[in-house]
């Protein structure tokens, strides 16, 4: 036989290339985000501008300040809502959800956005750390594990589409030649602490006796990149279905956590906001909890004593340290791991394909947004004085997409409490949970250091 | 194509099927999210980070979809990947495939400790995942 018959040719059922631009989230991310952004810049260019769209709630001290402010602006929050509602909506519709569970959800999931976001414009919500993430997170929390969440509102709950087009919005504040400056720095200090968080939890779990593919699925969800590091080691390596789950309950309970203790222990040692941005992108465990910290903390810019440097600086520290010095190599941890699985590792039954192919096929698609939003809104500010710049381009382009980001944050952090359920956190067993914690142990401590002592004046200047 | 043009492995390659086409195997991420318990609180099963990766419910892992193994059965349309969805489709016996599965491939159970190595200390309590 010298030709394949068709017939014989078990190829595996894939659906084309071009089919994950609309079937993958961070896909989603990038035709919101970048929408947004080109919209904005188009406007810009023609005279105009998305401000009135991109309402934002001001500072208030009394409460009925706040709600005539609310009254007042009322049609452009109906506005900003079906914006996000039909913007989000066409996402969650290719991703398969139906749209008439999707749109009540969101509803509700809005109104409660718009209620902390205005909680977080009140003149004293610093004072009793009323952070609109921490209050997102606790309300969402305390909703989901009493009451209760009905499953047709998972449609509404899409954290990682929410988190991901805020952070593609993110790239329109953060100049590329910031993220060509600070990039490398954020590469070494996080290839440092996962390289060493990983071996930690991969030999303790060994040590312990837990299967390898376990140690490596609870290493990389602790080490690179929290939830999506788990699922895409677990499915590299061929682990036991029950493997992910059990890192991802860890991985869950440990970002939670952190969102709350990161920045406390922040503002009691008073770490300008940049090092804070960085210790929180090194040692958080996910994107969308690290973000919860690093927007809580740069709230504490200018309204808590000691801390100096600016809001977005922790934000953007975190998102430098975070996507650009961690995320991005989950396909390369994922390939090393599948080869070091298929000749090193006991046979499972299953033969695993290493395959170079595997890292950009797992490279988080949304960073590219992130970077392409910068590079447009660098080259577009190109033109400017820095004073032009702050007078033309900051209110009318930068301002409105960062208020349209804080919407899609604020949507992801109520989320993330709303889809979390503490009695998932009891079920994995000792021996991983005694693993996991010591590498956050030592990724906490490593990632302090290496923020606050070796690499600290770097992130002081860039918080300035 | 000619197959002398295909060299060792890549023609081997080809004339293997794997899972991405096996019938056990099931890449929803509906389903996967559903079998995931906290995905979703801080990921998605619609991340690329997931690739093509899928549950073979055969072997009870997760893998990526050019996986091999003795155990490959074809796929079939409107594959249901959830044994607690009664598939609306027939094997080429005339069964019904969620009825057949359960005939000739019982899924294993998630409760049983398996996550320690052969030999390994065994004192641990076990994981009690939810399926």
């Amino acid at each position: 036989m010298t030709e394949i018959a068709h017939s014989q040719v078990h190829a595996p059922k894939r659906e084309s290339a071009w089919a994950e631009l609309i079937r993958k989230d961070d896909w989603w991310a990038i035709w919101i985000g970048l929408g947004l952004v080109v919209v904005a810049a188009g406007l810009v260019a023609s005279g105009s501008s998305l401000k009135w769209l991109a309402i934002a709630p001001q500072k208030w001290k009394a409460w009925p300040e706040a709600v005539s402010q609310v009254r007042e602006h009322a049609v452009q929050y109906l506005a900003v809502f079906a914006l996000w509602a039909s913007l989000f909506g066409i996402g969650v519709s290719a991703l398969g959800y139906r749209l008439s569970r999707f749109l009540p959800a969101f509803a509700l999931l809005f109104v409660g956005s718009l209620a902390l976001y205005v909680l977080g414009q009140w003149d004293q919500a610093a004072r009793y750390n009323l952070e609109p993430p921490l209050v997102a997170l606790v309300l969402g929390l305390l909703i989901a594990n009493t009451l209760g969440v009905p499953r047709w509102a998972d449609a509404g709950l899409r954290v990682e589409l929410y988190i991901k087009t805020g952070i593609v919005l993110l790239g329109a504040g953060v100049p590329l030649t910031l993220i060509a400056w600070a990039g490398p720095v954020a590469i070494v200090q996080a290839a440092i602490v996962s390289l060493v968080t990983f071996g930690v939890i991969y030999f303790t779990g060994v040590r312990l006796g837990l299967d390898r593919r376990l140690a490596a699925t609870l290493g990389t969800g602790g080490a690179v990149c929290g939830v999506s590091g788990a699922i895409a080691t677990a499915g590299a390596v061929g682990a036991r279905k029950e493997y992910a789950p059990i890192a991802i309950s860890l991985v869950v309970f440990w970002a939670i956590l952190a969102i709350f203790i990161l920045p406390l222990l922040a503002r009691g040692l008073q770490l300008p906001t940049g090092v804070a941005g960085a210790w929180i992108g090194t040692s958080e465990f996910a994107d969308a909890a690290g973000l919860a910290a690093a927007q809580a903390y740069g709230g504490y810019a200018g309204h808590v004593a000691g801390i100096t440097g600016t809001p977005e600086a922790a934000v953007n520290a975190f998102t430098l340290m975070k996507v650009i010095g961690r995320d991005v190599w989950i396909g390369v941890w994922a390939f090393v791991l599948s080869i070091v699985a298929t000749t090193r590792w006991q046979p499972t039954g299953v033969q695993s394909r290493a395959n170079a192919g595997e890292i950009w096929n797992r490279f988080p698609k949304f960073v590219l947004g992130f970077l392409i939003a910068s590079a447009i809104v660098t080259v577009l500010s190109s033109g400017y004085s820095y004073a032009d710049y702050k007078k033309v381009v900051q209110p009318s382009l930068v301002a409105p997409l960062q208020a349209l980001r804080v919407w899609a944050f604020t949507l992801a952090f109520l989320a993330i409490g709303l889809s979390t359920r503490v009695r998932e956190f009891f079920s994995v067993g000792a021996k991983p949970f005694y693993a996991f914690t010591a590498g956050v142990a030592v990724n906490i401590v490593l990632g302090y250091l290496l923020s606050t002592q070796v690499f600290v004046g770097f992130w002081t200047r860039f918080g300035q | 194509m000619r197959l002398s043009a295909v060299h060792g492995g890549a023609r081997a390659a080809l004339l293997e099927p794997s899972c991405g086409s096996c019938r056990y195997f099931c890449q929803s991420p509906h389903e996967i999210e559903s079998q995931m318990p906290g995905i979703r609180s801080l990921g998605s099963a619609h991340a690329s980070v997931r690739g093509s990766d899928g549950i073979c419910r055969r072997h009870e892992r997760y893998l990526g979809a050019a996986s091999r193994c003795d155990d490959y059965e074809g796929a079939r349309e409107s594959q249901s990947c959830s044994l607690d969805t009664q598939a609306v489709t027939v094997d080429h016996a005339g069964r019904p495939l969620a009825a057949r599965w359960r005939s000739e491939s019982p899924p294993q159970p998630c409760r049983r400790p398996g996550y320690e190595r052969a030999g390994a200390d065994q004192k641990s309590e076990p994981p009690r995942i939810q399926p």
